[in-house]
């Protein structure tokens, strides 16, 4: 199909997403140098050790079982409040969005602090499943909408039972947002290192951890790291293959009945309501009790410092992510090509390997080429883009290319130019999905912790440093403020993630009840 | 024959709106009826709980004979037999024509099954394309494949939801002709929903008009075009030139002349005449009292607006005749008309 | 094609740009500590804040020298330094361990000491080179749960842990520092083979730990019965929950045991500016060494008398070696890590 974008991207686009680019491979350059520093056979030796070996095997265990886990909490959640007339279903999606904002390691925490025996594999498999189930909610939430629900209805008719029409109707319809949010799991639990240490079950982030921590190892660590890129390379192939054919479904509004779940009903509810409890309830308790019993004091000047440094954080991450993931997502989704595919598979590269490695391949890189931003907010923003960026694209992607091409056409034929044709139709139309992704990064940022406490200007202390500060001395009581602050304010992106699934949800509702 | 649906006293609410009102329909083997509505009339609706993905608040539903809606039964969807083609065709878009087809087989031998498969695409005239995507198929070569899927199955009752409305309308009248050449070929019974009154009119054995939830006439299409229940009726199938009459020894008495009434009519009755506009005759006469005052051309035919001394009238002339604007004609009534008593 | 060039990098710097105005919106609000004189210092602090920023307000207050601070653990500021190469930003690493120290010292980023300083303490709280000094002592105890344990059926060494009777009982933390440097410690005195049975022993025997903090908290909940970990965590704890409310108790080995090591928390300078020598001997000084014997129960390494209730640091029979030589950790880490018990 021809369109009047597709010819040349405009050189604002290529210029950002060049330098996005460029940017997310920063990490990549700063192992390869570590590693052709440390020589072929001290990394291969490094590396082929049982006990390595074993802790590889561990987390890619643990990073298959929390996908499998959390496609499967995920997409259930997302079709119970998106297909089912199950009563409370705005509540339940709001649940189902929350524990987003919760950092997997304050999960981690508050667990084992209500549970003295709460360790192991299991154990983490719980906490991290808790932390990536709502990504796959949302993004499965949003493939529902816009699937079409009268091939379900026809399916139906043509004498399918329920369990039929989910498996040859509407999974193939979410597969792909299953299987994208699948894959951030597994990649979130590789990279995951604060969880699976306070739950002492032995990773390969804990190879990486221990390699800088007992043996000030840089070398050992950074090629251990790219093992990690190199799961991560392997990943980005089997991907496209995992998610199936991309459906093309035309986002048609049409009238189609909510399910009726009927004798499953208070299953539904039981299996839900226990669900939030566990991802939910329970931490918030925790976090409460930890408030309550301890001694130690908190300091209200520190909390509101720590609180501005963290919003304003969050904002300019998020901001920054917008203006580079826009460009990438215009550019892979309407000029695709072999090289855009290169720049969107290339920016995934890091997203496996732990945010301590991404803060000091920054260290790195930028006291060589630009000293004059090293420990300056900047640096910090970047570091944010490196580890979020993917995020966001995925928020943004499918939006963007539901704005319909032919627009673009007419946009040209009244005079607008390229960037205008962006600015003043694309943007508005995917309007809500550029802020989901800006929401995605902010909340990410807000539970950031490693490259935080490494790159950020010295002195400037946020949520989660404090937050980390507080429980390395063991002084609960004043952590809890900051833990509880930290959950509700990334609460509010959380929630808005949610409504911006919802609400075009509900708009789909009104046109149900209109079209009778 | 034997009834295949029967409703008895359907009502259903949507939202605190009855939308359907004590409703009573029965359809025999092979009909094919089109139930005719404005948007708003309920029709979805009702085809929804024929289909058994809504329930009816109150009454009773039988398909085959058997219950499949009533005090202490409800079947549900999957076990009707009803086929449904819903709008724009919904095509499973992951699956290839062929699939698509198939769907409703799997509880057929294999063998069978690609045989039945074959035989549908020859039926819908779609051989060769059973490897295509749906988003490979146009508009009108979906709706096939749509139509296909669901009488694979060789449902009891099959369901059309306003299926041409997005096709332009050249290629809505062609499918039409298909789908209804396809469902008499096949016997099956069928049930379209419209509100296109050409289309239920050419395309059904019999046509029932839903107005606010209530069915306000049955009847096969000629008697519903021609004899119109009531002046709504008469306006809605179709245009009508309306005139107040007077009956007056069995001829009602009106500023067209006397004219001769098709139904009975009690004399001094007061009323209206509906009258279509291909029913007048102009006859081009200098002295005529009418004056062609516009005229829109058609090509097989025209539509004339005529002025006469106290009204102005639409008339349907063959193409080659009509008359030109400015011309004098006198205007005749042909055959009988339709009074309606106020 | 050369304009559309030029016109990407252009827009490279607007890309650029924007990222600084959103830095500038993000407007940090920070904190140093206050001073009325212009002089001042940086401190990568391995030691965490709540402990520290008490310590630097008394130190600026007292000397009119202002710092700023940044807190982490002491192995990430090293590997943080050593990745910064000659931009090194400050101008003081205050570490928690002296292995951290060590790192820094072995890749020459510090300097020298001046000797009115290392003269204060002795030479086996020290580097040799005089790159670093300990600043406070902490010892390695046993800590245990009195309802699971009695007085007499306590060990008098360490190496009593690898008696199969404590199998599940006894938590370690196998990749913390402190832990490691005791096990430096067993390697030096005792030799690599007792040593490679110890921790093939406790491979069978011990439940393992991130951190002091959680063999403690598992201590204290019961959940095992004892606990190799670093004194003052016991008071750390107790001035969270209260002293009366501590159910477990901490214990010495016998004279000599590994199992007592005494480690130190120390300073090394990054920078030729004279304050950084100014706060490393204010470290050394009264008011510093009362602090820490007073906020952490650590030891003093000037002969300040210890914290009330703790044997003095001359009488807790910690074995005689020389911090310096348990530096290189990579021996101990091979050991440690061919018991299985870390990567």
């Amino acid at each position: 199909m021809k369109n009047s974008l597709r010819q040349q991207p405009p050189a604002l686009l290529i210029g950002l997403a060049v330098a996005a680019v460029f940017v997310s491979l920063a990490p990549v350059s700063y192992l390869l140098i570590r590693l052709f520093e440390f020589g072929a056979d001290k990394v291969i030796q490094n590396v082929f050790r049982a006990r390595t070996l074993e802790l590889l095997g561990n987390s890619l265990l643990l990073a298959a079982a929390v996908a499998i886990s959390a496609v499967a909490v995920g997409s259930f959640q997302a079709w119970l409040t998106v297909r089912t007339a199950i009563k409370g279903r705005a509540l339940f999606a709001i649940l189902a969005a929350l524990p987003l904002a919760m950092p997997s390691y304050v999960t981690a925490y508050s667990f084992t602090a209500l549970f003295s025996g709460f360790k192991g594999f299991f154990a983490a498999w719980l906490v991290l499943t808790i932390g990536t189930a709502p990504y796959v909610y949302l993004a499965v939430s949003a493939a529902l909408f816009r699937s079409d629900a009268a091939t379900e209805e026809v399916a139906r008719s043509l004498g399918s039972n329920r369990w039929r029409v989910f498996s040859r109707v509407t999974w193939p319809a979410i597969r792909p947002a299953a299987v994208s949010g699948g894959m951030l799991s597994i990649l979130y639990s590789l990279s995951d290192f604060g969880a699976v240490s306070i739950l002492s079950f032995d990773t390969f982030t804990r190879a990486i951890y221990s390699a800088y921590r007992s043996s000030f190892d840089r070398t050992g660590a950074a090629s251990l790291a790219a093992i990690l890129v190199l799961i991560t390379v392997v990943l980005l192939v089997l991907e496209p293959a995992l998610r199936g054919k991309e459906v093309n479904t035309d986002a048609r509004v049409r009238r189609t009945s909510l399910i009726n779940l009927g004798w499953f009903t208070p299953f539904a509810f039981l299996l839900t309501g226990a669900w939030a409890v566990v991802s939910l309830v329970l931490p918030v308790v925790s976090l409460i009790r930890w408030n309550q019993t301890g001694l130690s004091e908190v300091d209200g000047g520190e909390v509101s410092r720590a609180l501005i440094n963290s919003v304003g954080y969050a904002f300019g991450g998020g901001l920054v992510a917008v203006i580079f993931g826009l460009a990438l997502s215009i550019l892979t989704v309407r000029f695709k090509s072999r090289i855009t595919t290169i720049f969107d598979r290339s920016i995934w590269l890091t997203h496996a390997v732990p945010g301590i490695v991404v803060a000091l391949a920054l260290v790195f890189i930028s006291n060589r080429l630009l000293p004059q931003i090293y420990q300056t907010s900047i640096l910090v923003i970047i570091a944010y883009l490196i580890l979020f960026l993917p995020n966001a694209i995925a928020a943004m992607q499918t939006p963007i290319s539901q704005a319909p091409r032919a627009l673009d056409e007419i946009a040209a034929s009244l005079g607008a130019t390229k960037v205008q044709t962006i600015r003043r139709v694309i943007v508005p139309i995917a309007g809500p999905g550029i802020l989901a992704g800006a929401a995605l990064v902010a909340l990410s940022v807000l539970k950031e912790l490693p490259a935080t406490l490494l790159l950020r200007e010295t002195g400037v202390e946020t949520l989660a440093t404090r937050l980390w500060n507080e429980t390395s001395v063991s002084a609960y009581a004043a952590a809890a403020p900051y833990a509880l602050l930290l959950v509700v304010v990334a609460g509010i992106p959380a929630w808005l993630l949610n409504r911006q699934v919802r609400q075009s949800m509900r708009f789909d509702l009104n046109q149900r009840m209109e079209r009778e | 024959m034997t009834t295949v649906l029967s409703l008895q006293q359907i009502n259903k609410s949507i939202a605190g709106n009855q939308v359907l009102k004590n409703l009573n329909l029965e359809v025999k083997e092979h009909e094919f009826l089109a139930i005719l509505g404005s948007s708003g009339s309920g029709k979805t609706t009702l085809l929804r709980l024929i289909s058994g993905f809504d329930s009816p608040d109150s009454g009773q539903i039988q398909i085959g004979g058997k219950s499949v809606f009533g005090a202490q039964s409800s079947v549900s969807a999957e076990e009707r037999r009803v086929g449904f083609v819903p709008q724009d065709a919904a095509l499973f878009p992951h699956l290839t024509v062929a699939k698509n087809i198939e769907f409703g087989l799997n509880k057929m031998p294999s063998a069978q099954r690609a045989q039945r498969v074959a035989e549908l695409l020859q039926l819908v005239d779609l051989v060769g394309f059973e490897e295509r995507m749906p988003h490979q198929l146009s508009g009108g070569q979906r709706h096939r494949v749509a139509l296909a899927r669901a009488l694979a199955p060789k449902p009891q009752l099959i369901l059309l939801d306003e299926p041409f409305s997005s096709l332009d309308a050249e290629l809505r009248v062609r499918l039409r002709e298909d789908v209804r050449t396809v469902i008499a070929k096949t016997g099956t019974t069928a049930i379209l929903v419209t509100h296109d009154q050409e289309e239920a009119l050419s395309i059904a054995t019999r046509v029932a008009v839903l107005r606010d939830g209530e069915f306000a006439q049955i009847g096969i299409p000629s008697e519903i075009y021609q004899a119109p229940a009531d002046v709504e009726m008469a306006t809605f199938l179709g245009d009508s030139v309306i005139i107040n009459g007077v009956v007056k020894d069995d001829k009602v008495v009106t500023d067209l002349g006397l004219l001769t009434p098709l139904n009975k009519v009690a004399n001094g009755a007061t009323g209206r005449v509906a009258i279509r506009p291909e029913n007048f005759y102009l006859q081009p006469n200098p002295n005529g009292e009418g004056e062609v005052i516009g005229r829109q051309y058609f090509g097989h035919d025209a539509l004339v607006e005529v002025k006469l001394p106290k009204l102005v009238i639409q008339a349907r002339a063959n193409g080659p005749f009509a008359p030109e604007i400015g011309m004098k004609v006198t205007v005749w009534v042909r055959g009988q008309v339709n009074f309606y008593t106020d | 094609m050369n304009i559309a060039l030029s016109r990407a990098l252009k827009i490279g710097a607007v890309a650029l740009a924007a990222t600084i105005a959103a830095t500038t919106l993000s407007g940090c609000a920070k904190e140093t500590t206050q001073t009325t004189g212009d002089q001042s210092i940086t401190v990568y602090s391995g030691r965490s804040e709540d402990l520290i920023a008490p310590l630097l307000e008394l130190f600026s207050s007292e000397t009119g020298i202002a710092v700023e601070v940044r807190y982490s653990d002491s192995a990430s500021l090293a590997a943080q330094i050593l990745e910064e190469g000659s931009n090194v930003q400050a101008d003081v690493f205050f570490s928690q361990d002296a292995g951290a120290l060590g790192a820094v010292s072995e890749a020459g980023a510090f300097k020298t000491l001046n000797s009115d300083i290392t003269e204060l303490v002795a030479a086996q709280y020290r580097s040799t080179d005089n790159t670093w000094v300990g600043v406070s002592g902490r010892s390695r105890v046993l800590s245990y749960d009195p309802n699971q344990i009695s007085a007499a059926e306590l060990p008098k060494s360490v190496l009593d842990l690898a008696d199969a009777k404590w199998q599940g009982k006894i938590g370690i933390a196998p990749t913390n520092a402190s832990f490691q440097s005791a096990v430096t410690a067993m390697r030096v005195l005792k030799g690599e083979e007792e040593t490679s049975k110890w921790l093939a022993a406790m491979k069978k025997n011990a439940v393992l730990f991130e951190k002091n903090s959680q063999i403690l908290e598992a201590v204290e909940s019961g959940e095992i019965a004892a606990g190799l970990i670093n004194h003052y965590y016991w008071y750390e704890r107790a001035a969270e929950v209260g002293e009366e409310n501590m159910k477990s108790k901490m214990s010495w080995f016998a004279d000599g045991d590994p199992g007592n090591l005494v480690n130190v928390a120390g300073v090394g300078v990054l920078s030729d500016k004279p304050e950084a020598q100014t706060f490393a001997k204010w470290l050394l000084g009264n008011s510093a060494q009362t602090f820490f014997v007073e906020k952490t129960a650590e030891y003093s390494l000037i002969g300040l008398p210890a914290k009330q209730g703790l044997p003095a640091l001359d009488k807790i029979a910690a074995p005689k070696i020389d911090l310096s030589a348990l530096a290189p950790l990579a021996q101990t880490l091979d050991l440690i890590r061919n018991a299985g018990l870390t990567d």
